[in-house]
């Protein structure tokens, strides 16, 4: 896959930072980024950024929208994606760290974390391993939550686990936002649900009430139950679905 | 093989009659559509409307095939989902015809006929399906024996957005003059994108009530229509084209199909031909007369499960108002 790389990056690409100290040295500002996938909305990239290793995301523009509603979006999220990435940071929710954010060109460069995202381990983990991670999961999103975030895109896939510290970390907030509304923070609930209904059916006990758990522990018992009401009547709310079918003799074919 | 279809869901009373083994493949396709006075359709008077059409839709089909009905193999019938009242008439009809002439019933999910037709008129093989109508709007992919709901609209379709907020603004009914949309043709004239018109993505569901609040409330503002319009459909057509490309990357297809009565748009169309070429895919949009609800595709629909064994008894064949389309096997694929 060849994409044309916006000028911004173009230009790191060509510069070097010099570092006087005893001897001169000379670092790279960014090395030549390897695609690592290419998203709904941006581009995920593998690069080094003043010698970390680095993700670049870079939110393309879409010829296929109006050029002033496209750079607005663009920049819009890439500021809010940065502002959540640093505000959990701060209050204890691992994610990689904001290097570098230009908000014109809807490009974040951040810390890249070497390890595996949690639905490629969920088949290979032990219980009570699946347990703990399921926990901090719940404690991060109750922390962000309690700090008016919601996360918008909270599945497996967005978990990943260090393979140096097994340490739990969140990424992508691409679809976060700041917001006080409870059904907003039940949603990411019901995503994460969703997510393990969906590819880990036969885990579906443990990591759900793991979870819960660990939300419980920041939030508080009342806290879940309000949570878990909103949930289900989200769940309802899809259409034509079975909680909501009318009584009638039908039986599926 | 042979089967006459009929579709009654919601406004569209139609009956087709599909050749599976004849070139023409299409040997009859009738149809009559309620189109209210004013306002949206009202299940009742589409249901009455129906009953007087119905037989006669059934007789001309009959004759336009130029076959007598000892030679249809199966009746289809679609069950749902869709309006209750309308779907009744149909399901009676469809139930008479299998007991009188001792034919085989055949029961049709309305939203999986859309697919089947779209694949077989679209000559795709497995695509992410966008299926976009005045009742629904979900972005859908077979997986592991089912089409799949990967996103869908949480509260309003956007076929039922448009007409909306054009009916509200005085643009409709008709919503669609020659093939574009009146919103669409609004939009032409439309210069500047209004700001602060709510963009809703929710991971893979999209949500259009908002949106509708707020544009006709700025319209009553005094909010220039033209630019309502054009933010309008920019926002809500993008919002699916973004749902629709992170199934695209999730599901690692390389076909993108359109089905259901929006996607006749040519606006659209545009838009998801330049999506298609970001992501190598490629696209198949339904012919219009074939994207809008059809007997024909619940014709096919019938051939397709009459091939797998799949008719029911006409004392069972109860019409399903919320007949979810991921609630099917798919097991002529």
């Amino acid at each position: 896959m060849e994409i044309e790389l916006p000028e911004l990056l173009k230009n790191m690409i060509r510069e070097k930072l010099y570092i006087y100290a005893d001897d001169i040295k000379s670092i790279d500002i960014l090395s030549e980024p390897l695609i690592l996938s290419i998203g709904a909305e941006a581009y995920i990239l593998r690069s080094r950024f003043m010698g970390i290793e680095s993700v670049i995301k870079w939110r393309f523009p879409k010829p296929y929208m109006p050029p002033e509603l496209d750079r607005e979006f663009r920049s819009v999220r890439t500021e809010t994606e940065a502002k959540i990435m640093w505000k959990s940071l701060l209050i204890g929710v691992k994610t990689s760290v904001p290097l570098y954010v230009d908000i014109d060109n809807a490009i974040i460069i951040m810390t890249y974390i070497e390890g595996n995202t949690l639905r490629e381990l969920v088949k290979q983990t032990e219980d009570e391993e699946l347990c703990k991670v399921c926990h901090e999961i719940g404690v991060y999103t109750a922390k962000m939550h309690m700090n008016g975030i919601s996360h918008g895109d909270l599945t497996t896939s967005n978990v990943l686990i260090d393979s140096r510290e097994r340490q739990v970390y969140l990424i992508d907030f691409g679809l976060a936002s700041f917001g006080r509304r409870a059904e907003d923070y039940a949603i990411d609930i019901h995503i994460f649900f969703r997510s393990i209904e969906s590819a880990h059916i036969a885990r579906e006990k443990i990591m759900k009430e793991c979870f819960l758990d660990g939300y419980e522990a920041i939030s508080g018992s009342g806290e879940v139950s309000k949570m878990l009401r909103i949930v289900n009547d989200i769940r309802k709310r899809g259409r034509y679905v079975a909680e909501r079918k009318l009584k009638s003799e039908w039986r599926s074919l | 093989m042979i089967v006459l279809g009929i579709e009654s869901t919601a406004h569209t009373f139609g009956v087709g009659i599909v050749d599976s083994s004849s070139e023409k493949f299409i040997i009859a396709d009738e149809r009559e559509q309620y189109i209210p006075k004013h306002g949206g359709i009202h299940p009742r008077e589409a249901a009455r409307f129906f009953a007087e059409k119905g037989p006669i839709v059934v007789g001309r089909a009959l004759a336009s095939a130029n076959i007598d009905i000892d030679r249809i193999d199966g009746i289809a019938i679609a069950l749902g989902p869709g309006l209750g009242p309308c779907l009744r008439i149909g399901a009676t009809i469809a139930r008479a015809l299998s007991i009188y002439f001792r034919k085989p019933l055949i029961p049709v999910n309305h939203a999986v006929a859309h697919i089947e037709i779209g694949l077989k008129l679209t000559n795709l093989s497995d695509p992410v399906i966008i299926y976009l109508s005045g009742g629904n709007t979900a972005i859908v992919a077979y997986i592991d024996k089912r089409y799949r709901i990967f996103g869908e609209t949480l509260d309003i379709a956007l076929g039922n957005l448009l007409d909306t907020f054009a009916r509200e603004v005085g643009l409709g009914p008709p919503y669609v003059i020659n093939g574009v949309h009146v919103v669409d043709r609004c939009a032409e004239s439309g210069r500047r994108i209004v700001r602060d018109l709510p963009y809703v993505v929710k991971g893979q569901d999209v949500a259009f009530s908002g949106l509708l609040t707020a544009a006709l409330r700025m319209y009553k503002n005094g909010v220039d229509l033209n630019d309502l319009c054009l933010t309008l459909r920019e926002i809500a057509y993008n919002s699916i084209l973004e749902v629709g490309a992170r199934c695209l990357m999730h599901t690692r297809k390389s076909e993108v199909m359109v089905v259901g009565g929006v996607a006749a748009s040519p606006i659209l169309r545009e838009k998801l031909e330049i999506l298609a070429k970001i992501y190598s895919a490629k696209l198949g949009i339904v012919p219009p007369r074939y994207a809008v609800d059809n007997g024909v595709m619940i014709a096919w629909m019938g051939v397709l499960e009459m091939y797998s064994g799949i008719t029911i008894e006409p004392e069972r064949a109860l019409v399903n108002q919320r007949w979810r389309l991921d609630e099917v096997d798919v097991i002529w694929r």
